[in-house]
């Protein structure tokens, strides 16, 4: 049976291909229509998933969609009832049809369509492929129709949802409020929040706490004086600043230590509500094993610490766990729903299913630009032998290597790679390579085996999606964030083997094996998924020297006025999603 | 009741009425009026959210013209090139760094649309430094043309450009301007509303035409208005230039009935059509007048390709009167939709000749003026480079005219048209080459006929037997599958070659540029130059050696005219409007190919007859299709396909069309403000795969 998964019409749309029971290939539209979080029905995604597997749209038995239009109008409506601002431009949103319609008209399907509600295709996503014989289920994010929260039993023959938390009252959208106070994006600049936590004191918790009238057990209610996103055009109140005592930061302004301490004391009392869920979900599925899915669950450093202090001795949480990995949790529930298998009968060993581009081709490809490069096919440790030396000599490198990531994390395919010994390399990516605001911190990833050596972590961590202590005799400054911890990723030979074979060189070398791994891709830019845009972002950013799949490229080749060029004529596109508080109506 | 009970019956009744509304499949449409009747308790967005932007406008207005900042705040100030300005926005208009302060010389602002860039030309010549050159050779003293025209000016857009153009302190204002009034997107907003309107209420397409037309008079009005009120207030005159068309080479893009036509009456029409396609043009004159007549009854005036055929005619009998009638209904028949290329649509040039006089505006009738200046002839390619770009003799014509106005109402002198031409500058050879190039392609890009390519690029070679090398450059870029920016010989170019011109061919066409390409072919064998602009598939368009997917645009798009162009974007598969779909396959050498499709017939209630594919008008197959998407592998025998580009035609059943569904679905999405096709589509491809085996 084929079942293609969709997510789409919120934010960062995606397409998989389920066969039979098999997860063959997923990947977010953003990766080809350069439309970062693009949100539109993922029409070049499903063609790729197609291609993938040779199949014609006619061979689709079932499209599962991610959501339940008509509850989620119902929600929409009583939003309407709120005094939400009406304009002409919601009408859109407000067409329940839209799904369906597009589908039909956009993919040129006929076929049957079922919907899954947004919360079961996140419980899905992570139960289904976390290898466990049973499992409580934690979803966790801004909204879905109506739930914004649910608590699950995952059993071999049925998901059960035992409770929920409903819109308005959201973690989610709690911590989009406060994102938006400190002059973030909502839905983009949440984790950028996580990032900045770690520079600040704990010092309004109190003013936190203020904002949330319950929050025992299954219950959490947000006290909505504070928050303006059901009646106004913004998520947070006058009340809110009043209660902070300084106005929201605008982007442009200067982070300043108080919004370095709201977004601390806004981590800490996010981490301490998630662990009163965890131990409530405990009580009432007393299971070993915890899944977690939604955007929340992309929090790492709130997975570091249930996984540490709550009661549950195992945690699974999806590569794709935000809204993207809903086509993968909407496909797995309707394969088992359909085919009566076990619902958890696979587990997602890698994220590496999107498209891949043969060395031939890409050799093609390298031939029609006067770009020079070195040619290592069929001589893979002489690449992982340069590679690394070019690392030790702290050169930053573009790693292009196979299937691309689905997910938000470059786990090393589409990967940029540093030294993590180096004290500037942090500084050095923030400023020149990537473009971005200088708080924000890398991530390691680390062969697995060795990961005890360095980390204060237990437990693989192939997503990336665990926040540890860093406990290595090393000085790794470029990875080590300011409270001393790292978001790690542990990198396994059977799984990926080329990115562990450079990791065992760069060990070889210079007895770390560590290195800086962080997405292939500018401010503002989705993560680059062809040898071409990795070509265009290579010459844009200040890397040292590109790997395309068995190729090595130098900077030095490149032509002087590409850079001018390419500045001017590679515009990133502009994302269609909204940052306001209509993201989530 | 407590509030929690309150908050809980609300939400039972929230569940309710989606349950309601879903149910109902056009309830998106009712919304509106329920919030107008408060049944929901919405507000409007809030002043805050609304008045940020126009405060930022506000200051906007103040400070800069197009893209041209100002220097200071005083009175007078220079205005220079905004450096932020998106890369796009800026190649709209002149190359000018710096717009400086009024001084004692003769201000003329110049505004309009790509035409009075000078399209082909710029930055290297255009009617701006045209008029200049003439005004300072002619007159008594001195003059400066300020260029503020842009490409892809719409009617609104011109209103703020004049508005704001005032700030130069201009001596006198000269419009170029009515070409992109109703065309590709340009079109008042109101348009796609009444469409919906008219489709939902039934009524033709003839009849939103005529409101479109009234819509588009109110507008110019107020843009008159607004002239006149320049006029007088700040006493300087503003001359308003009306633009021709290129009737002599009108070539119609439409293979299709109109949209929304009955299907009975769609398949007449069809019939009847061909019937006029097979009469001799020469003899049969009075037989294609009665059937254009038939035609145009069926489809209300609204498909050009009757009137053109009807004009041909005309012209192989030398009635010129009659073909120029024919003609000019030909341009103005399809003013319903947004695909057709600029033009200057006869309801507005009437309008504007009526309504100058009146409010004693000064014109210069351009459509008139070149019937003045050659009545044995249509104006046609001597005139212009394509349906609307003016050539040099066109540029030199029309800056004359404009000229002379300047000059009567700044010094009252009353020079003599043929003085002032005399004048005007001329363009060097190599200009000319280049320019009549990128017409070739640009032509090309647009689907126009051979005939009209074949001759610039010849003119282009008679011009500068040089060009040919850039064609060189050319062919070795777009042949690649990667950015032109990016490939090897856009890097020798670097130092040695017309970039701007390598990226113009670079970005004009979306296909394997066949008429293009074969036709400087020719001209290069025929003056016996070893190069081949055809190498240019050899590496990676050749069936012979690759797996070719035929949906991609280079093989599936001939002209951006295409409504399959327009839709390209929109749809996870490729869907025909088109009688006939062409599709382009080159192959290096005789070999058998297996042809992979995937197809269906949207719509379709009855499909009438089989499908029929053709190779290089040989049938490769013929088989039943239905609505459902269907899989079908044949092989095209290596005695059909030759050696270069073969074309592989699909021709579409007629069918019963269903076209409720369709037109629900323009309807739904007119509403909803999205851009959608006009048309009927005639068949869906999924997948279309060649090999050679």
């Amino acid at each position: 049976m084929n079942i293609l998964g969709i997510s789409a019409l919120y934010h960062d749309s995606s397409c998989c291909l389920m066969q039979d029971g098999k997860l063959i290939c997923a990947a977010q539209e953003e990766r080809f229509t350069r439309i970062k979080y693009d949100s539109n029905i993922p029409k070049e995604a499903v063609r790729y998933c197609l291609s993938e597997a040779g199949l014609a749209i006619q061979d689709v038995d079932i499209i599962a969609y991610y959501e339940n239009p008509q509850k989620k109008l119902s929600r929409q409506l009583w939003m309407l009832s709120q005094g939400l601002p009406f304009d002409e431009a919601l009408l859109e949103r407000l067409d329940s049809h839209r799904p369906m319609n597009e589908i039909c008209d956009i993919l040129g399907y006929d076929g049957e369509v079922e919907c899954v509600d947004h919360h079961t295709a996140h419980a899905a996503s992570s139960f289904c492929f976390s290898g466990f014989p049973e499992a409580a289920i934690f979803t966790v994010d801004s909204v879905g129709e109506w739930a914004s929260t649910t608590f699950a039993h995952g059993t071999g023959s049925s998901l059960d949802m035992l409770g929920e938390i409903h819109f308005p009252h959201s973690f989610g959208l709690l911590y989009s409020t406060v994102t938006s106070y400190l002059g973030f994006d909502v839905n983009d600049g949440e984790y950028k929040v996580m990032g900045l936590a770690p520079y600040g004191k704990p010092l309004y918790t109190d003013q936190i706490w203020t904002l949330i009238l319950t929050h025992e057990n299954e219950q959490f209610a947000l006290d909505l004086q504070y928050f303006d996103f059901l009646t106004g055009t913004r998520m947070y109140s006058d009340r809110f600043t009043g209660l902070f005592g300084q106005s929201a930061r605008v982007e442009t302004e200067e982070l300043q230590q108080f919004h370095m301490d709201v977004a601390r004391s806004l981590q800490v009392v996010l981490e301490e509500l998630l662990l009163v869920k965890v131990r409530y979900l405990h009580e009432i599925v007393p299971s070993n094993y915890l899944c977690m899915a939604g955007g929340v669950a992309l929090n790492c450093v709130a997975n570091g610490k249930i996984l540490r202090e709550g009661p549950f001795t195992d945690l699974y949480v999806q590569p794709a766990a935000g809204d993207a990995g809903g086509s993968v949790g909407a496909a797995a529930y309707i394969h088992a729903s359909h085919s009566n298998s076990p619902m958890n009968q696979y587990k997602m060993e890698h994220a590496y299913l999107g498209p891949s581009y043969s060395p031939d081709l890409i050799f093609k490809l390298l031939n029609e630009t006067p770009l020079e490069f070195d040619d290592y096919r069929n001589n893979f440790d002489e690449l992982c032998e340069s590679v690394a030396k070019r690392l030790a000599e702290g050169q930053i490198i573009g790693w292009f290597q196979d299937r691309m990531e689905f997910g938000p994390r470059a786990l090393g395919a589409r990967s940029i790679l540093a030294d993590p010994r180096r004290d500037d390399m942090r500084d050095k990516i923030n400023a020149l390579v990537k473009k971005r605001e200088a708080f924000r911190p890398f991530a390691p990833a680390v062969l697995v085996e060795k990961c005890n050596e360095h980390f204060d972590l237990e437990y693989p961590s192939p997503f990336m999606l665990l926040v540890c202590q860093v406990n290595s005799s090393l000085d790794l400054p470029a990875i080590t964030h300011v409270d001393g911890s790292a978001r790690v990723q542990t990198v396994e030979e059977s799984v990926n083997p080329r990115f562990a074979g450079l990791l065992h060189h760069f060990d070889r070398i210079t007895n770390c094996p560590i290195l800086l791994n962080t997405s292939f891709n500018m401010k503002d830019e989705p993560i680059v998924c062809h040898p071409m845009e990795a070509i265009r972002c290579f010459v844009r950013s200040k890397m040292d020297a590109l790997v395309l799949q068995d190729f090595v490229i130098d900077h030095n080749s490149i032509p002087g006025y590409w850079t001018m060029l390419f500045d001017v004529l590679n515009q990133p596109e502009k994302a269609n999603i909204d940052h306001s508080v209509y993201t989530f109506f | 009741m407590n509030k929690n009970t309150t908050e809980h019956h609300l939400k039972k009744e929230c569940d309710l009425l989606a349950e309601l509304l879903h149910s109902h499949e056009d309830y998106a449409q009712i919304l509106p009026g329920l919030f107008r009747l408060s049944l929901l308790q919405s507000k409007q967005l809030k002043t805050t959210v609304e008045s940020s932007p126009s405060a930022s406008q506000s200051t906007d207005i103040k400070t800069k013209i197009g893209i041209w900042e100002a220097d200071s705040h005083g009175d007078n100030p220079a205005f220079i090139r905004d450096p932020n300005t998106d890369p796009l926005e800026a190649g709209m208009w002149a190359e000018c760094e710096r717009i400086p302060p009024k001084s004692n010389k003769t201000r003329i602002v110049l505004l309009g649309e790509s035409v009075a860039r000078g399209f082909f030309f710029e930055p290297h010549f255009s009617p701006a430094s045209v008029m200049e050159c003439i005004l300072n050779k002619t007159a008594s003293h001195e003059y400066e043309v300020i260029d503020l025209a842009r490409s892809d000016l719409s009617l609104d857009g011109l209103k703020q450009i004049l508005h704001k153009s005032l700030m130069l302190k201009p001596d006198h204002i000269v419009i170029f301007s009515g070409n992109n009034w109703l065309a590709y997107g340009n079109a008042v907003s109101s348009q796609t509303q009444a469409l919906a309107e008219t489709i939902k209420s039934g009524h033709t397409l003839a009849e939103y035409t005529q409101h479109i037309k009234t819509t588009v008079c109110n507008q110019m009005d107020d843009l008159l208005q607004q002239c006149q009120h320049i006029q007088t207030r700040h006493h300087f005159p503003v001359t308003f230039i009306l633009p021709e068309f290129n009737l002599a080479d009108f070539h119609s893009n439409t293979r299709y009935a109109s949209p929304f036509m009955e299907s009975q009456k769609s398949s007449q029409w069809r019939r009847v059509l061909h019937q006029t396609e097979t009469l001799d043009q020469a003899k049969g004159f009075q037989d294609i007048k009665q059937n254009v007549e038939k035609l145009s009854q069926l489809d209300d005036k609204t498909s050009s390709l009757p009137f053109a055929l009807a004009a041909q005619s005309a012209l192989q009998n030398n009635d010129l009167e009659s073909a120029r009638n024919y003609f000019e209904k030909a341009k103005d028949a399809e003013m319903w939709h947004c695909l057709t290329t600029p033009r200057c649509f006869t309801f507005i040039i009437k309008h504007m000749r009526n309504r100058m006089n009146d409010l004693g505006l000064q014109l210069v009738d351009l459509p008139n003026m070149f019937q003045q200046l050659d009545s044995q002839k249509l104006p046609g390619r001597e005139l212009f480079f394509d349906y609307c770009h003016l050539t040099e003799k066109g540029i030199q014509t029309a800056m004359s005219a404009a000229a002379q106005s300047v000059i009567k109402s700044t010094t009252k002198e009353n020079l003599s048209f043929e003085d002032i031409l005399y004048h005007a500058p001329t363009v060097p050879k190599p200009l000319k080459a280049r320019a009549h190039l990128l017409a070739a392609s640009h032509n090309a890009s647009w689907g126009q006929p051979k005939e009209i390519i074949f001759y610039h690029c010849q003119q282009s070679y008679t011009e500068n037997p040089d060009v040919y090398r850039k064609l060189n450059q050319w062919s070795q870029i777009a042949g690649t599958p990667v950015s032109s920016y990016l490939t090897k010989p856009f890097h020798q170019a670097w130092k040695t070659g017309d970039l701007v011109l390598l990226h113009k061919l670079a970005t004009l066409g979306p296909y394997l540029y066949k008429d293009f390409v074969q036709s400087y072919e020719k001209i290069l064998k025929t003056n016996n130059h070893e190069d081949s602009p055809s190498k240019i598939y050899d590496t990676h368009h050749d069936v012979a050696t690759q797996n070719i997917d035929l949906l991609q645009t280079q093989y599936s798009i001939r002209s951006w005219a295409q409504p399959e162009a327009f839709n390209r974007k929109d749809l996870g598969f490729f869907r025909s409007y088109s009688m006939i779909s062409h599709f382009e396959l080159y192959c290096s050498i005789n070999r058998s190919i297996q042809i992979e499709i995937t197809v269906r017939i949207p719509f379709s209630k009855s499909v009438l007859e089989p499908l029929r594919i053709e190779c290089n008008q040989q049938l490769c197959l013929k088989t039943e299709v239905t609505k459902n998407w269907q899989r079908f592998n044949f092989t095209i025998n290596k005695k059909t396909v030759h050696p270069g580009i073969n074309t592989i035609s699909i021709i579409w059943p007629i069918n019963h069309h269903d076209i409720t569904p369709e037109i629900n679905r323009v309807k739904k999405r007119f509403l909803e403000g999205q851009k959608v096709q006009f048309y009927i589509p005639s068949g869906d491809i999924y997948f279309f795969h060649a090999y050679a085996i």
